[in-house]
């Protein structure tokens, strides 16, 4: 019924969903190969021992690479998955006339805005967070004794951080966007455009006017914040200081939100 | 019960320098009720304001039995009212079934209950198998059914119907005002239909509201707004109708020749509502009488009243 | 003189049959345009505005073809259901425009959007943007744009949606006027009691052929087959009920003496009508009412469309 509209989003869950299996998969071999070492051929316990726990930390740190750089690569799977979904909520209801079924009701139109921004969300969080999860549980139940679970445990949080300052961003964009548009496809529009547009931008003052002026760009500072997160010491990025990176975002998402909240409000019924 | 439904006591509504309603009163009692008025009457923002939407700046109201000026009573309102819109209104993505669900829902019935009045409501609109199917491919009528439904899902205090009538055939027209007729003179619930096509309303309706700037000039029964006057008759003829008049002359009737084939005649007071005067004209100038019957005003002529115009009845000439 | 005649006309969209063999005359006055929804009626008016050609058959309007026929569209105006503005424009920027593009010089075309909107009675809000305006003013556009160039035929698509009684009644009245200059007015409605107020002229497309087509009257004295059914209030109800039923054109008669009220079938009418004169002038029976319940146009197109 719905399902052949819903094909494209599924199909864009696919990659994500696929990459994700992959990695864990290669994942859970590492561990899986590091536990067949034996013992005896490292020549007694004591060197032994420190030998495992060096390999663990490599291991360890492999693993949390493989979160971290996939993290940085779903980036843009993510907006699109969110985009895709989310830039018909506003625009698809005004244009059926649904606002004036909702509204006529005892919904407010907070909850309503919520309930929109929070679907949204929890799709982008799918694409964006889950992933870090699964790979996190294989890698915790492939380590012995869950030892990648006691000891790295922060990669979740830092990727939960990361994710949902993301998100915040392109959730936001996207009602933005959503409640500007007359339809979904300009809608749609909007939100790469305005993407394309920071990174242009950016280009074009960075070089010229200020190096600062690179925190234009949307990209260049979810990648300072990245660094900052991820602790990615000697990873290039072009956003030097991770405060603006912060700022930028966050005074966008703001904004966005609010923009939509406000045309929210002001929305006619019975005219 | 005979609680009015909607009391409204010198209300005010302004928008800056925009006086919307002025100093309106009004009482419906329940039942159906048709609610007219030339565009920029004040009807939107009445709507609005029986639908919990806005706050009066002036005067009292009590609408379902809540008072519009807090927002609680707003909210509760609009748990209890029931709204038909005039333009399209659907959920994208969605068929009848759960269209009408989630709409029952969010007015405040559980899971359960939200989907047996669905199905309830949409077989009372007689949307069958077609409720199962994506809303795109419905019809105007169907379209418009589903809004009635997804308007009585909820079970409201009163339903406020906004040209129900809108975009539908012949055949749409007559099942939509069938629907409403039962509800508002069966069923006896209450409701105010706003509507322009004023036949609509003196089928459906018992009632009548008039607005026009911003105030109420009339509000009472459709029967006495449309009251017989029982002596003079609106006849209609075949043909020949200079030899018809002529013969009423004769009989010395007073009579008002107003369209080619048309009269109107005042019986003698000694017949009471006796006709059969006419029969002899009729067969006297050999003409044929096709119908007659006792003038009442419509319900049309009625409205230009109440607002001091002229009606779109040709100008009768006296003979 | 017919201004439009249509012959087996016909118009596919690809398997679906749009218009079949349709053959129609049209001339001077007000002819109403009705038919249930579906493919038909919309149809039928796109070609004879020019905006389809035909698939099969020939249609002459004001003895030309109109598909694509620039010089015919300056003599016909159409006013179509849905809204076609440019909602920046105002009232008269609108009306001008289109004006303009017909040939007329800008001066003109300013005067002429004067009188057309002053005869649609388009009195306040003509410098603001169409966008602003409520349904029933930019009706009142619509129209204005369709008479301002003073066609001799003019196609109308539900005139009156979104009008105030008010608007309504000056509207029909309009029409009056410009049948009464002589001019053609095809007026698509589905509002039966408003086309039956203009005119009894009509023309029923139903699934695409044309079902019937003439004096609504006409129309009913075809349909044999529906007995006239007659109500009557008459004091000696029984009385007359039963005299009645002793014509041979009665074929039934259902007396309800509490209310005094008569409703019987004959499938006669005239004959009916004459007979019921002739007894009432003999006997008194105290009838104060007298009326047909079907043979007005909404009985007339429910029997027609079953």
């Amino acid at each position: 019924m719905a399902l052949k509209r819903k094909l494209p989003l599924l199909l864009l869950y696919i990659v994500p969903a696929i990459a994700t299996c992959v990695v864990s998969f290669l994942v859970y071999l590492k561990f899986a190969a590091e536990e067949a070492v034996i013992p005896e051929a490292f020549g007694g316990q004591m060197g032994f021992a420190a030998q495992m726990i060096a390999r663990q930390a490599t291991t360890h740190l492999e693993a949390r690479m493989q979160i971290i750089t996939f993290h940085a690569n779903m980036n843009m799977f993510s907006l699109l998955c969110v985009a895709w979904y989310g830039s018909g909520l506003f625009c698809d209801d005004r244009r059926s006339g649904a606002f004036q079924l909702y509204f006529s009701r005892p919904l407010s139109r907070m909850n309503y805005f919520l309930g929109k921004a929070l679907c949204v969300g929890f799709f982008g969080m799918l694409v964006s967070f889950g992933p870090a999860v699964v790979i996190f549980i294989v890698a915790s139940l492939a380590s012995p004794e869950w030892a990648f679970f006691k000891q790295e445990w922060d990669i979740l949080l830092r990727a939960l951080a990361f994710s949902v300052t993301w998100l915040a961003l392109v959730c936001g964009l996207t009602l933005f966007a959503s409640s500007m548009a007359s339809r979904k496809s300009f809608a749609l529009l909007g939100v790469f455009c305005f993407m394309g547009f920071s990174v242009a931008v950016a280009q074009v003052l960075g070089p010229f006017v200020d190096s600062r002026l690179y925190a234009t760009s949307i990209l260049f500072d979810m990648q300072a914040i990245a660094h900052q997160i991820f602790e990615r010491e000697g990873s290039w990025r072009m956003v030097q200081e991770p405060w603006l990176a912060w700022t930028v975002i966050w005074s966008f998402t703001g904004l966005f939100f609010s923009g939509a909240a406000l045309r929210l409000a002001r929305l006619r019924i019975v005219e | 019960m005979n609680e009015p439904v909607i009391q409204l006591d010198r209300l005010e509504k302004h928008f800056g320098a925009v006086q919307a309603l002025r100093g309106l009163t009004l009482s419906v009692a329940p039942g159906p009720v048709g609610l007219l008025g030339p565009n920029g009457a004040g009807k939107s923002t009445l709507l609005k304001l029986l639908l919990g939407l806005i706050a009066p700046t002036g005067g009292c109201a009590s609408i379902v039995g809540f008072d519009p000026a807090t927002r609680q009573g707003r909210l509760a309102i609009r748990r209890r009212v029931g709204y038909m819109p005039e333009s399209d209104s659907t959920i994208p993505g969605m068929n009848a079934v759960e269209m009408t669900m989630t709409l029952g829902r969010i007015s405040g019935l559980g899971a359960e209950d939200a989907m047996t009045r669905a199905h309830e409501v949409l077989d009372y609109v007689e949307l069958h198998e077609e409720r199962y199917r994506d809303i795109e491919g419905y019809s105007t009528g169907m379209k418009q059914r589903l809004k009635l439904a997804q308007a009585l899902a909820h079970d409201p205090d009163i339903l406020l119907l906004d040209e129900p009538t809108n975009g539908l055939d012949p055949k749409g027209r007559r099942h939509m005002l069938e629907l409403i007729e039962d509800l508002g003179k069966n069923e006896r619930k209450n409701l105010l239909l706003c509507s322009h096509l004023l036949p609509d309303i003196e089928k459906t309706c018992e009632k009548v509201v008039v607005l026009h700037r911003g105030s109420v000039v009339a509000s009472e029964e459709i029967e006495n707004m449309t009251r017989r006057d029982e002596r003079w008759m609106r006849v209609e003829v075949r043909s020949d109708s200079e030899r018809f008049a002529g013969e009423l002359e004769r009989e010395g009737l007073l009579f008002e020749h107003t369209e080619p084939l048309r009269f109107r005649v005042r019986l003698p007071d000694a017949n009471g509502e006796d006709g059969d005067i006419l029969f002899a004209c009729a067969r006297a100038s050999q003409v044929t009488l096709v119908s007659f019957e006792p003038v009442h005003s419509t319900l049309e002529e009625a409205f230009f009243k109440a607002l001091d115009e002229t009606p779109s009845q040709p100008t009768e000439r006296a003979s | 003189m017919s201004l439009l005649v249509a012959q087996e006309l016909g118009r596919r969209y690809g398997q679906v049959a749009g218009l079949t063999d349709l053959s129609v005359t049209i001339g001077p006055g007000v002819t109403g345009l009705i038919g249930p929804n579906g493919a038909g009626k919309p149809t039928f008016l796109k070609l004879i505005v020019g905006e389809l050609r035909p698939s099969r058959g020939s249609l002459s309007v004001l003895g030309e073809k109109p598909f694509a026929n620039r010089e015919l569209f300056r003599r016909i105006g159409f006013a179509p259901q849905q809204d076609a503005f440019y909602g920046h424009l105002n009232a008269v920027g609108m009306v001008q425009l289109l004006l303009r593009l017909s040939g007329y010089s800008t001066h003109e075309a300013k005067q002429r959007a004067g009188k057309a909107l002053d005869r649609v009675r388009l009195e306040e809000g003509r410098e603001r943007p169409i966008k602003t305006y409520s349904k029933g003013m930019r009706q009142r556009v619509k129209l204005a744009q369709a008479i301002a160039h003073d066609p001799e035929l003019l196609v109308l698509d539900e005139p009156l949606t979104g009008l105030d009684p008010l608007g309504r009644r000056d509207v029909l009245r309009l029409l009056q006027e410009l049948a009464d200059d002589g001019k053609t007015i095809l007026v698509s409605s589905h509002v039966l009691h408003e086309v039956e107020s203009l005119t009894s002229d009509i023309l029923l497309i139903h699934r695409g052929r044309l079902l019937a087509q003439g004096q609504v009257r006409d129309i009913r004295k075809l349909l044999s087959q529906y007995p006239s059914r007659v109500a009557i209030t008459a004091r000696r109800s029984r009385d007359l009920g039963q005299a009645l039923l002793s014509f041979d054109e009665v074929r039934a008669c259902r007396i309800d003496p509490v209310r005094s009220s008569l409703e019987l079938e004959t499938v006669d009418l005239d004959r009916f009508l004459a007979r019921m004169a002739e007894i009432c002038a003999a006997e008194s029976y105290g009838v104060s009412l007298m009326k047909s319940m079907d043979e007005g146009l909404e009985a007339v197109f429910d029997y027609l469309v079953e």
